[in-house]
């Protein structure tokens, strides 16, 4: 069995959990890899869809781990 | 103060001291945990270096300490917009803390075999018999039959796997939550089982015992099983306004 407790994380593994979870509290951060705006918080709006952040987690995870 | 990126919220005086290099900002019950951005986050290596490090300091804490993740990317002008926040966010919040409180988060997973791509081809399932092998229309369809049929008890045993991955991992979790699967890709395993559970610290013991059950049923398959935590915990704490979880943080 594998059991990853002590290693640090793969971006990949990371990205694959953190991208589009967690409480949404309003800011004007936008996180834009690729040409696509993973998240945009402004005015506590979250504008994104469910398969455009699907899309966008794909095409990050595939650019970045590159 | 430079603007700043939320990581997280937790009780206020649940923390001592920040990890290094972040900062708290505290409002009432809420505290928020901190980092000076300087840059903003529109460069792949950057956004990627800030994402580990936004995972790394949730993890240092929530192995002993309840956090609530915020959406990776949240920002901050100041400390000002931060306590802001944390007022105008407070319920949500407080529903996200009052879910995960004493757990941490882990993961299970099963994907087929390396090199065994989407078929998902076990140690003790035949080849296909070659079609240039069959002698007879007769022979030929019988063939394809007795594939047919391979596939589908494979199929069923995958289920049952997956059936008693979630039973018996699920039996040392409070929540279990199935995840989608990604797309396949002709140059990684397929992800067949994907499950985020939502773990009592002191139950983790049990759980990576269960773990090595189910290891035991997916080798006999021929397929991959891993486990991996604990995660802080970002797919249980997204902050829904569930009613009776509202309430009873309201009441606490």
């Amino acid at each position: 069995m594998s059991i990853s407790d002590d290693a640090e994380p793969t971006l990949v593994d990371v990205l694959d959990r953190l991208l589009d979870r967690g409480v949404v509290i309003y800011g004007d951060a936008r996180v834009s890899v690729a040409d696509v705006d993973l998240l945009f918080l402004g005015v506590k709006v979250v504008l994104s869809s469910i398969d455009t952040i699907e899309d966008a987690r794909a095409a990050l995870i595939a650019k970045l781990a590159a | 103060m430079s603007r700043l990126m939320l990581h997280g919220a937790l009780r206020t005086g649940a923390l001592v001291a920040p990890p290094e290099g972040c900062v708290l900002v505290g409002e009432g019950a809420l505290t928020l945990v901190c980092s000076p951005l300087a840059a903003a986050l529109d460069d792949a290596d950057q956004a990627a270096r800030f994402a580990l490090a936004h995972n790394r300091i949730l993890a240092s804490i929530a192995a002993d300490i309840d956090i609530a993740p915020v959406a990776f990317g949240g920002v901050a002008e100041n400390e000002a917009e931060a306590r802001t926040a944390l007022r105008e966010q407070r319920l949500a919040l407080e529903a996200a803390l009052l879910r995960i409180r004493g757990c941490v988060e882990y993961s299970a997973r099963i994907s087929a075999r390396q090199g065994a791509g989407l078929q998902e081809r076990g140690p003790s399932e035949a080849a296909p018999p070659e079609e240039a092998e069959a002698r007879t229309g007769r022979s030929y369809l019988a063939a394809r039959g007795q594939v047919r049929a391979a596939k589908r008890s494979r199929a069923e045993l995958l289920g049952q796997l997956f059936e008693q991955a979630e039973a018996r991992l699920g039996a040392h979790a409070r929540e279990t939550l199935r995840r989608p699967l990604p797309p396949a890709a002709v140059d990684a395993p397929a992800r067949l089982f994907d499950i985020a559970l939502l773990v009592e610290r002191e139950r983790a013991p049990a759980l990576i015992a269960a773990g090595a059950e189910v290891y035991a049923l997916a080798d006999a398959l021929g397929v991959t099983f891993e486990i991996s935590g604990p995660w802080p915990a970002y797919h249980f704490a997204d902050g829904r306004l569930d009613h009776g979880a509202a309430q009873e943080g309201a009441a606490a």
